[in-house]
């Protein structure tokens, strides 16, 4: 305190204010400190996480015309295999439409139910399936995302992934422009990877 | 400032420029100051709505897909955002998602804590923008960007060089100014100026300015112009005017010299007169006196302070002298102006002295008698002292007359018996001679000796008396006669001594022949008889003096020492023995009185060894005997 006191070299008057003022700006910077060493000790969990992403990424795509959620086609999520987040997701999308922002998440059984979804959440649980199912639901122009390793090489569009506790995505934009489905530059900037693409 | 009035138009020009130039400069400054401050402030506001809606747009994506790395990088962009110093990206809960600060900024950035509550906060050094990041009516989060006022140091230089350049204008401006001023108004107002200077130092009315303008200074200068010939036309005939005023002056100076030289002149004489021992006085035409002098009123009684114009002429004589001097002053004073004589002067108490008096008369320019002077000198004195005299010369002349008899008779009476005594002492030696014993013969030859001696003397005396009481009437002689005469007399001591004597040819004066001869005779005698071991030469010349001729017997002989000249004209004395140089010591008294009968004087040059010249005066004139 003291050392600060003479670096910034306050007059002698205004010492009582002055010490209070910063000894609060020690105490911000601590906290400040704090939230910089542990950034993901606020953060929500995982699946909030997941949950907060499938409902941003519909921002980012454009889908062919007549696919394209409007004022009256809301957006749909649709969710394949174990989706622990799945009721987050529906509190979210009640929210949104609350907002303004149609929303709709369909837990679907069968990969035949993804007519009309905008978005496919493929789960973990689903794996072992998505070498079947991918290729069924190439051409139902919905964005594609999962969680599997092997997800994007199997023709998925976006895969979620924990990289050092944070939830990350990879895009495969050939997949995506396949399916007719354009996705924005701003969303593949924060992409971990980007395959295919134009280029 | 006080001063200013007196400078130079130039000057004051210069002056009032620089001060509307310092004026205006100050005022640009004022006004950019207060623009400054009242534009700061909004475009800060404005800057800092632009980065925070800028920061919001791009980071959104990164809210969206929670990369607060992304974030981050974008907050960094900030820096290159002049002002903007650091940044920060929160959730829709308030949550810090991400921050940046610029590495250079040392305070570290306060950022807003839930609730976050959008808006400007201010801080010291700082401004930031907090501003909520919507999708719609979704909050997405909020954007905080920090804007950190620059040092007013760090603007100084961009004002430095904005005034510097408004001033170097304004220089420009004031010089092209002073340069037209001083064409149009200096210049001529110097040469106006200067010309004025010139004419009242110098007083040189012939200068011209040149100006040609209808301006004022146009009109001043044609009035100025137009002045000087008034003036100058003025100035000559005041300088006329001068020059005559000079020489009256001058001529009045130098009549005023003369007449306090003629005062000066006056004071010196009246010192004169004042200190004259001569009585000097003056009356006016009414026989009142007017001026006595010092002298004048102490011999005849009168206070230094008396009113003289209450004594009259006729108080200072008695009666009688008065009536001579009035009868002869005034009668002479008709003719001459001047009367000279000697008076009876009477003094106040009364007493009567002799005066010798000199009158003159002073008349106007008509010829009127205006004053009468007279210059008296009391002669009491001198008359008692010329009656003194003239008893004793009677006396004297009577005494004298007395000596001479007795001398004469008694030198005479002496010779009859003194010749018996000799004739029987020489008879006596003849018949006993040499029958007597030997002192017998000495007391005879003695009482011989003696007798002829007294026989000498008694004829000596006798010639030396004789020169007064047997002296022959003057006659005309020629002294080379005399001379002659003397040296046939002298032959046989000429020839047995050798001398030689020169003569000059000599005058024929009014004399008494016989007495001349022994004069002569006496002085050529003794100059053979006082001869030394050389061959006498013996000069007789002459000169001719005013009134008299100067004759100088000249001789080499033994000479005389100077305190002798005047004894040896007395008679009897003698200057050596009988047995060196015989004689009675008459001769040279003979010759003194010889020449003092004729009027003359006797005198000598001498120097012991040198030889001796003796000198007699003649007067030229006929001399009455006894005089």
């Amino acid at each position: 305190m003291g050392v600060i006191q003479h670096g910034w070299a306050v007059p002698r008057g205004r010492c009582g204010p002055g010490r209070l003022v910063w000894r609060g700006l020690a105490g911000c910077a601590l906290l400040l400190a704090f939230c910089l060493l542990s950034p993901r000790a606020f953060a929500a969990s995982e699946e909030e996480i997941k949950a907060a992403f499938l409902t941003k990424f519909g921002l980012y795509i454009t889908w062919p015309a007549g696919r394209a959620p409007s004022a009256d086609k809301p957006y749909v999520i649709g969710l394949l295999g174990d989706v622990s987040f799945a009721s987050m997701l529906e509190q979210r999308a009640s929210e949104e439409s609350e907002r303004g922002h149609a929303m709709q998440v369909r837990r679907l059984r069968t990969p035949g139910e993804a007519a009309g979804v905008h978005l496919l959440f493929i789960s973990a649980s689903e794996a072992d399936a998505e070498g079947r199912l991918l290729p069924a639901l190439a051409q139902c122009a919905c964005l594609l995302v999962g969680e599997s390793e092997r997800f994007l090489d199997l023709g998925g569009m976006i895969r979620l992934a924990l990289d050092q506790k944070r939830i990350r995505f990879d895009v495969n934009v050939a997949a995506a422009e396949r399916a007719g489905l354009k996705v924005s530059a701003k969303m593949l900037q924060h992409a971990r990877t980007v395959q295919g693409g134009m280029r | 400032m006080s001063r200013l009035v007196d400078l130079p138009i130039r000057r004051k020009l210069t002056t009032l420029v620089a001060l509307a130039a310092g004026a205006a400069l100050l005022v640009a400054l004022l006004a950019s100051v207060v623009f400054e401050l009242t534009s700061f402030r909004p475009r800060v506001e404005s800057e800092l709505r632009t980065a925070t809606r800028t920061m919001a747009e791009i980071n959104l994506p990164a809210l969206d897909f929670d990369d607060s790395a992304l974030a981050k990088e974008y907050l960094g962009f900030l820096r290159f955002q002049s002002g903007m110093d650091g940044g920060a990206l929160f959730l829709a809960d308030g949550r810090l998602f991400a921050q940046y600060q610029r590495p250079d900024e040392p305070q570290p950035m306060v950022l807003p804590t839930p609730p976050i509550q959008p808006g400007f906060i201010g801080s010291p050094g700082h401004l930031a923008l907090v501003e909520p990041i919507q999708r719609g009516s979704e909050n997405i989060g909020y954007v905080y960007v920090r804007y950190k006022y620059p040092p007013v140091l760090s603007r100084l230089p961009q004002y430095g060089i904005m005034f510097g350049a408004v001033a170097l204008a304004l220089v420009v401006v004031a010089v092209v100014l002073l340069a037209t001023t001083r064409r149009v108004l200096s210049q001529p107002l110097s040469e106006l100026s200067a010309a004025a200077r010139q004419v009242s130092q110098a007083q040189d009315y012939a200068v011209r300015v040149h100006y040609e303008s209808g301006d004022e200074l146009g009109q001043l200068t044609r009035a100025f112009n137009m002045m000087l010939t008034t003036i100058e036309e003025r100035e000559s005939a005041l300088r006329q005017a001068n020059l005559d005023l000079e020489a009256r002056g001058l001529a009045l100076q130098e009549e005023l010299h003369e007449r306090i030289a003629a005062q000066e002149a006056q004071a010196r004489v009246v010192a004169i007169l004042e200190a004259t021992s001569d009585i000097v006085a003056m009356a006016d035409a009414s026989e009142r006196l007017v001026y006595m002098n010092r002298a004048g009123r102490r011999r005849l009684g009168l206070a230094l302070d008396a009113d003289l114009s209450t004594v009259q002429l006729r108080d200072l004589y008695p009666d009688s002298e008065y009536t001579r001097i009035r009868s002869e002053f005034i009668a002479q004073a008709e003719r001459q102006d001047l009367w000279q004589g000697e008076v009876m002067a009477r003094t106040m108490e009364g007493e009567e002295f002799p005066v010798s008096i000199v009158c003159i008369a002073h008349r106007d320019e008509t010829g009127q008698l205006r004053y009468m002077a007279g210059i008296s000198r009391d002669i009491s004195e001198q008359r008692a002292a010329e009656q003194q005299l003239k008893n004793l010369a009677e006396n004297l002349g009577r005494s004298n007359a007395e000596l001479q008899q007795f001398a004469y008779v008694a030198s005479h009476d002496l010779q009859e018996p003194l010749r018996a005594v000799a004739g029987c002492v020489r008879v006596l030696q003849q018949r006993y001679q040499g029958k007597l014993d030997a002192s017998a013969d000495e007391l005879i030859q003695h009482a011989v000796d003696g007798s002829v001696r007294m026989q000498n003397l008694i004829n000596d005396l006798l010639a030396y008396s004789r020169v007064d009481t047997r002296g022959k009437p003057f006659a005309r002689v020629d002294m080379n006669q005399v001379l002659a005469g003397v040296l046939a007399n002298l032959t046989m001591a000429i020839e047995e001594s050798g001398a030689q004597v020169e003569a000059e040819p000599l005058p024929t004066v009014e004399a008494d022949a016989t007495q001349l001869m022994q004069l002569l005779q006496n002085l050529i005698g003794n100059a053979i008889k006082y001869r030394g071991e050389h061959q006498p030469l013996i000069r007789v010349s002459v000169e001719e003096g005013p009134g008299e001729w100067q004759f100088c017997v000249r001789d080499n002989g033994i000479g005389i020492e100077t305190q002798y000249f005047e004894r040896i004209f007395l008679i009897f004395q003698r200057l050596h023995t009988r047995d060196e140089y015989p004689g009675t010591g008459v001769g040279l008294a003979i010759c003194k009185k010889v020449v003092e009968r004729h009027g003359g004087r006797i005198w000598l040059e001498s120097q012991p060894g040198q030889g001796a010249a003796f000198f007699f005066s003649l007067p030229k004139r006929e001399m009455s005997y006894g005089s």
